[in-house]
């Protein structure tokens, strides 16, 4: 909960000065602290057009056509789209991708957990799966802390979890801050882990790997689920992110789901990613994630060391906003516009497969804030870059937040990289 | 040739037409007092590297000891420093180049002195350390390469091309706007055949690039420059050191972007001379008849180099970390870091032959606060798209019909 704490250090908005970010019902808000429709700033809201390649044709004198193919093509690691949670299947005028839906059980009560594979650190089934490679997934472990859950693989193929369970049934709710858009005065998240949920889990069987298995639904039975295929989702039963899930291929038990997906950079690249928990209540909800606590057990701060299980995710806070409703500034980023324009903050994310070795869907919040001194300069642009980010850092011109040094906000958000747009 | 040093004010010729008139772009004529300009490629020899990583342990609670190799380490196609042109030895606190210095002779036996970058023979690429270059195959196709034949010693034998290094180059910038100059001159100019392609007859038949950087000069006496001091009336405006006795020229580097990852590379040749005279390079009559417009397309010899006229500038005495662009690299003297196309181990479609794609920002753009640094083709095409960036005068965008030969060195991320 630091950024919590700093956000009411910061802002001393009426939200912070009631000592709560969750609780304050929105009858007691004035008009201005009302909550707005603005959605989640991750999926829903946003549209593919504001960060997608543009045809390569553009001011050339062939058409595109004639454009031999991306080089991502040829191999991966070059420039060009590249999905890399292959076992999905991306939707980029919808912006969701659509996944298999596992059906496992909690050990304790035998209650169905409903979740996704997203990453592992078992190599070879990453490929054969579809799924992410994280080598650093073998360090959420810690024996004695809730940064990872444990499980098993029974007979019949499915994982029993050993803990963690998730409320879905809270309305996720967001009200811009009064002063500035961002810290927002209310962030109630849509789902709410108990102490010991963590998206990560750690088998006991299946060669001990690690896996990120987030959690959609719980304890709801697979004919309700199925009905969300044409009726719109109950996010009072479901992850916010779901949009639709519905039965096969093949047997009754088979079940896809369709989720929400989040634009972003890695390395000047545009990508999708899924954000499916935070460690923080306001982060999971700006993210529309589920606030899974022992995510907090999980050492941040230490990037691309021997152990450290994080990558750094890079986050503007007043980043350029829009000017009018009616045009996207193409500078446009951040906490600001995000709260204001209802899409997303297009955050920084540092590595991902096929562009580093040091990926994990465990992203290190690291908060910037451009000072005004470099506003008043005119220095204030889209980032899209962690070394570029750096570097304005180095020269004074990105701080932390309110001034204070930048770094790790302690807070960890779980975004499984899916595709990369170029 | 001479060159000015690049710190030392450079006398304009007054009155002196200007040349640069690319596809129907607007041109002047005026007379300016002297200026100072550096070449525009070569300019960061004299300032840090704007565009270097930094330290990734900024913002992190450990120190930069403690994290992993850079991810190209392991895989040159991920991201991190790698360096392309491997037959030389970069310098990044001078930004500069040391290649292996190749000696030849033309015809008539005057001596060439050039370098070799990239070649369409893939394997003697790999072997030689130069770049590989496909697209160079469709470059020879329009006589645009010089034949030569490969000697007993060692030695190539050219049948054409001359460049006269005497002259000296010559920049006043525009007056109110930097850009386009009023005076450009270039500081070598290659004769009607000179190109930097050539086409090695007994050698696969195999397209290099071979820029020249002296002519008609002895060994000995470019031997005087073993340890700099170099005479710009006999050699590039971008050696900084030639060394016949060792087999090596130091040449100054340019930086860029491709794909939003820091670079740098070498600017030698340019087919236009006003272009010629901004870059510090040679101008080559011999590649005005590459094919551009093509981008990547069959048969296309050419890469797209996104160039800006109106990036932001400096603001006070301070460089603007967004700045970029000709108007700043006119009134700063660094360079105007220009954006690449694909290079080797980002893409496949990589040629030393850049199709000069000149982009200005609209005034409603510059007035909406929308203008900044751009590092990436793709982002600039979007910009384009959508009626923020146009070519120049808010002309459509594309190919301005000038090429720069430019061989890139170095990924720096």
């Amino acid at each position: 909960m630091k950024l919590s704490i700093t956000l009411c250090l910061l802002a001393l908005t009426a939200a912070c000065s009631q000592g709560s970010t969750s609780a304050t019902p929105a009858a007691e808000l004035s008009p201005i602290c009302a909550p707005q429709k603005v959605g989640s700033l991750n999926g829903g809201a946003v549209t593919g057009s504001e960060i997608n390649p543009a045809p390569p044709s553009i001011g050339a004198d062939v058409p595109a056509g004639y454009f031999g193919p991306a080089p991502s093509t040829v191999n991966p690691k070059l420039v060009g789209p590249v999905l890399l949670l292959k076992a999905g299947t991306v939707d980029l005028e919808a912006l969701t991708v659509t996944l298999p839906l596992y059906q496992g059980r909690l050990g304790a009560t035998g209650k169905p957990v409903w979740f996704i594979l997203t990453d592992t650190d078992d190599k070879e089934n990453a490929a054969a799966l579809g799924l992410n490679f994280s080598a650093k997934l073998a360090y959420a472990y810690t024996p004695g802390k809730k940064g990872t859950r444990t499980g098993t693989v029974d007979n019949e193929g499915t994982i029993v979890f050993d803990q963690g369970t998730v409320d879905f049934s809270p309305v996720h709710k967001v009200t811009k801050g009064t002063t500035t858009p961002f810290p927002p005065a209310e962030a109630v998240p849509g789902s709410v882990g108990d102490a010991d949920y963590s998206p990560v889990v750690k088998l006991s069987n299946a060669g001990g790997h690690t896996y990120n298995a987030p959690v959609l639904a719980f304890d709801v039975p697979a004919d309700t689920l199925a009905g969300f295929c044409t009726s719109p989702a109950d996010h009072a039963l479901v992850h916010d992110k779901v949009v639709k899930i519905c039965r096969g291929p093949g047997g009754e038990d088979n079940f896809t789901v369709t989720l929400s997906l989040t634009l972003g950079f890695s390395f000047g690249r545009p990508v999708v990613y899924l954000s499916t928990e935070s460690s923080d209540e306001v982060a999971a909800t700006l993210e529309g994630a589920t606030f899974a606590p022992g995510l907090r057990d999980i050492t941040v701060g230490r990037d691309d060391s021997a152990f450290s299980a994080v990558e750094r995710l890079f986050a503007v806070v007043n980043g350029p906003q829009n000017l009018s409703p009616t045009e996207v500034n193409p500078q446009r980023q951040g906490f600001y516009s995000a709260l204001s324009d209802g899409r997303g903050p297009l955050n920084v994310l540092g590595g991902l497969p096929t562009i580093a070795t040091d990926y994990s869907p465990l992203w290190d919040v690291n908060l910037v804030e451009w000072t005004a001194g470099a506003i008043a300069k005119g220095y204030r642009a889209r980032v899209n870059e962690e070394f570029q980010i750096l570097g304005l850092v180095s020269r004074g011109f990105l701080t932390g937040p309110g001034g204070k040094a930048f770094g790790s906000t302690g807070i960890i958000v779980n975004c499984p990289i899916v595709q990369r747009l170029l | 040739m001479t060159a000015a040093p690049l710190t030392k004010p450079i006398l304009a010729l007054p009155g002196h037409p200007v040349v640069w008139n690319p596809r129907g772009f607007s041109s002047g004529r005026l007379a300016l007092a002297a200026v100072v300009v550096a070449s525009l490629a070569a300019s960061a020899a004299h300032a840090q590297i704007e565009t270097q990583p930094p330290p990734p342990s900024i913002g992190a609670d450990i120190p930069a000891t403690y994290f992993g190799p850079a991810p190209s380490a392991v895989d040159k196609f991920l991201i991190g420093p790698v360096q392309l042109l491997t037959a030389g030895k970069v310098d990044l606190t001078e930004v500069t180049v040391t290649l292996p210095l190749y000696r030849g002779q033309l015809k008539d036996g005057r001596k060439v002195w050039s370098i070799l970058t990239d070649t369409d023979d893939e394997p003697n690429a790999e072997a030689l350390g130069l770049n590989f270059s496909s697209k160079l195959t469709y470059a020879a196709l329009c006589g645009t390469a010089r034949n030569a034949v490969s000697e007993l010693d060692g030695s190539i034998t050219f049948d054409r091309g001359a460049v006269d290094f005497s002259s000296e180059r010559v920049v006043t910038p525009g007056s109110p706007v930097p850009f386009p100059p009023t005076v450009g001159l270039p500081g070598s100019t290659g004769d009607k055949d000179y190109t930097p392609l050539v086409l090695i007859k007994n050698a696969g038949n195999h397209v290099y690039n071979a820029p020249m950087v002296a002519f008609d000069v002895s060994a000995a006496d470019l031997d005087k420059s073993c340890d700099g001091n170099v005479d710009h009336k006999k050699v590039h405006d971008k050696v900084v050191k030639i060394c016949p006795r060792d087999g090596t020229v130091t040449l100054a580097l340019t930086i860029g972007f491709s794909f939003s990852r820091p670079v740098l590379y070498l600017s030698t040749e340019a087919n236009d001379p006003v272009l010629a005279s901004l870059e510090g390079a040679t101008y080559a009559p011999g590649l005005a008849n590459i094919p551009v417009g093509g981008d990547d397309s069959a048969l296309s010899p050419v890469e797209r180099i996104f160039v800006e006229s109106n990036g932001p500038t400096n603001v006070g005495g301070e460089v603007n970390p967004q700045r970029q662009g000709l108007n700043s690299a006119l009134t700063d003297g660094r360079g105007p870091l220009n954006v690449l196309g694909g290079i080797p181990t980002i893409a496949t479609d990589y040629s030393p032959l850049w199709d000069v794609n000149l982009g200005e920002w609209t005034q409603e753009a510059i007035t909406k606060g929308y203008r900044s640094r751009v590092t990436d083709e793709f982002q600039i095409l979007g910009l384009v798209l959508r009626g923020y960036l146009t070519g120049p005068g808010g002309k459509p965008y594309g190919s301005t019909g000038l090429v720069v030969n430019c061989p890139i060195v170095q990924r720096l991320l």
